[in-house]
């Protein structure tokens, strides 16, 4: 088991490198002058911001020697300096990313609740109304945009209930119920999208171990439907749905920045909209790694518990 | 040499083997399946009609996208069956003009993604050793990039246009195209057809062609129309986010988000292509679990 977390922990890196170059060739993208685009054509006239700026971003020295020289400056912390902000770009995203790391637990909290039980429901019960209409369910929350479930709730939640706030967001620290009211609305937005889909998987993933030879063996010993469920057939049926649910959770990282901009939730979704409206490029830069890195290690983690979870899982 | 087929298939005519020529042989049994799965039926038609929307849709639109019908913020009604937005443009006409570009956008970055990703995805498949580790290397790379904001942060650097709206959506899609078809052809090379035209010298790209494509064309099919709905949907939040087709040319995202500006004035303004979005999203939805089905009897059993 050690020996398949450390050579997991060895493949992180080929993939690391990867993203950082992916990345650090993205800014080599952008069409025009760089230092223009960024600063405006009377401050990238002056030759001593051109020459801050291009020494910021690395591009006075040649191609490769500025890769090594920025992935060096990665791994001691810097991601760079952002000159619109007067900060440095880690602590911009630090300053924003719990707050979206809060809306996509919560929101995968919602997207469990409803699916796990919605899904074993609706297999047990299948065929009958309660598993078309969770299947009904499910469909419209996989086929509705989330942007636009967030926009029909900020829009009639006004109309309709004029007391509640959807809007906005409080630090959880000044006010925690508040914080909780209005990071509800967004997650629950995410929460039936992806609730939906869990859904899915839990129902085909139930059906198919209800199936299997020891649960049919489990009936005939005489046990009770609900043991026979929850003690025998969910076991197994909800390794496929961990599975499902670390790929989703990867998806949170960076999939809430349409309802960061819907609800006016200051998380790294915004911070990187943002950061496009004002060609912050170091911040899109740093928060596309940051994000990548935050990735890379969910779905390490995800393979190392489901590796736990099941023992049918070898460990190669 | 492509019409002389020197061993044949039925040497093992299991049943998932020729997936594909069974699908197009068999217009029957499709037909009969969809008789039996009315959601892939209304998938179909919901697909049908989009697609014929958008071939006709400057004969079906009453107005130009960009005319002022001379009422603004109207409601819903007879002559603005979806309303009027703040510049006085009629919405219906605007959605169904916008379908030309969310399809315009989503059918061929699948389209490009599926030339590539399949070649490239039986390839690695059915070679095997270095190429495919290092061509798995490269799409766990691809796969740790958080997609939307990588397509955002790739549409902001290349300037939003529905160029790079379709390159962004194809650069994301091609590993998941590749991914599908490597793994059916990495057990399709191992059946005796496939080793049997590798004895008589078949080449890599006849056999490919001949023998591992109609095997698995299924899951890569049901996988286009997937992606064909995510495309839709990627395309619709770069729009809403601004970052998608610019306006004034009418799309269901950039819409969606132009309506929220007004929307204390009228709901409809957002309702409408919010409902455009997801009944297309529902429709290609549908129709890849329909597929899905048709082609693999065994999960139908259980649905």
């Amino acid at each position: 088991m050690l020996r398949y977390i450390i050579r997991r922990l060895f493949l992180l890196i080929p993939v690391l490198l990867g993203v950082t170059f992916l990345t650090f060739a993205l800014v080599r993208l952008i069409p025009g002058d760089i230092v223009t685009r960024m600063m405006g054509v009377t401050d990238a006239n002056n030759p001593q911001t051109r020459a801050l700026v291009l020494h910021e971003l690395g591009l006075d020295r040649p191609l490769l020697e500025q890769y090594v020289w920025w992935l060096g400056r990665l791994l001691r912390g810097d991601f760079g300096y952002s000159f619109l902000r007067h900060s440095s770009v880690l602590s911009e995203i630090l300053r924003r990313f719990p707050i979206s790391l809060e809306l996509g637990a919560f929101s995968m909290l919602i997207a469990m609740l409803i699916g796990i039980p919605l899904g074993v429901l609706s297999a047990v019960k299948r065929g009958r109304v309660l598993d078309y209409a969770a299947r009904l369910f499910s469909l419209f929350g996989i086929s509705a945009p989330n942007f636009f479930v967030g926009t029909l709730i900020v829009v009639f939640g006004a109309i309709w209930f004029p007391g509640i706030t959807t809007l906005g967001y409080v630090p959880f620290h000044q006010a925690p119920l508040q914080n909780l009211e209005r990071m509800f609305w967004p997650a629950l937005t995410l929460g039936i999208g992806i609730g939906a889909i869990l859904l899915r998987y839990t129902r085909s993933s139930v059906l198919e171990v209800l199936g299997e030879d020891y649960v049919r063996t489990a009936e005939a010993k005489g046990l009770s439907p609900f043991s026979v469920i929850f003690v025998h057939a969910l076991k197994n049926a909800l390794i496929p749905v961990i599975t499902a649910i670390s790929v989703w959770t990867a998806f949170l990282i960076g999939g809430t920045v349409l309802l960061e901009q819907v609800f006016t939730i200051p998380g790294v979704g915004r911070l990187i909209l943002s950061a496009i409206q004002d060609r912050d490029y170091p911040i899109i830069q740093g928060t596309v790694v940051f994000l990548s890195f935050c990735v890379a290690l969910t779905m390490l983690v995800s393979d190392i518990l489901v590796a736990l979870v099941d023992p049918r899982v070898k460990f190669t | 040499m492509s019409t002389i087929t020197p061993f044949p298939e039925q040497i093992e005519a299991g049943p998932e083997t020729e997936v594909l020529v069974r699908a197009a042989t068999e217009p029957r049994r499709f037909l009969r399946h969809l008789g039996r799965d009315p959601a892939m039926l209304v998938g179909l038609v919901i697909v049908t009609v989009l697609i014929v929307t958008a071939l006709f849709a400057p004969l079906i639109a009453p107005y130009g996208a960009n005319d002022n019908s001379g009422a603004m913020l109207s409601p819903p009604g007879w002559g603005h069956p979806f309303g009027t937005n703040i510049q006085g443009r009629d919405l219906f006409s605007r959605e169904i003009l916008g379908s030309r570009n969310s399809l315009g956008v989503a059918i061929p970055a699948v389209f490009i993604a599926v030339m590539i990703g399949l070649p490239l995805g039986m390839l690695i498949g059915f070679r095997g050793g270095w190429i495919d580790s290092i061509a798995l290397r490269v799409f766990d790379i691809l796969f740790a990039l958080p997609a939307i904001l990588f397509a955002i942060a790739l549409v902001a650097y290349l300037g939003p246009s529905e160029r790079n709206l379709i390159l962004t959506i194809t650069v994301l899609y091609i590993p998941r195209v590749a991914m599908v078809a490597r793994a059916p052809t990495l057990s399709v090379r191992e059946r005796q057809f496939v080793q049997a035209a590798k004895m008589f010298g078949g080449g890599v790209v006849w056999t490919l062609r001949k023998h591992i494509l109609p095997n698995i064309a299924a899951p890569v099919l049901v996988e286009s129309s997937l992606l064909l709905s995510e495309a839709l949907l990627t395309e619709a939040a770069l729009s809403f986010l601004g970052l998608g087709i610019q306006p004034p040319n009418p799309s269901w995202g950039a819409d969606l988000g132009d309506g929220r500006q007004f929307m204390e004035l009228g709901a409809f303004q957002v309702i409408f292509p919010g409902l455009m979005i997801m009944i297309a999203v529902m429709g290609f939805n549908l129709l890849g679990d329909g597929l899905r089905d048709f082609f693999d009897p065994r999960i139908r059993k259980q649905a």
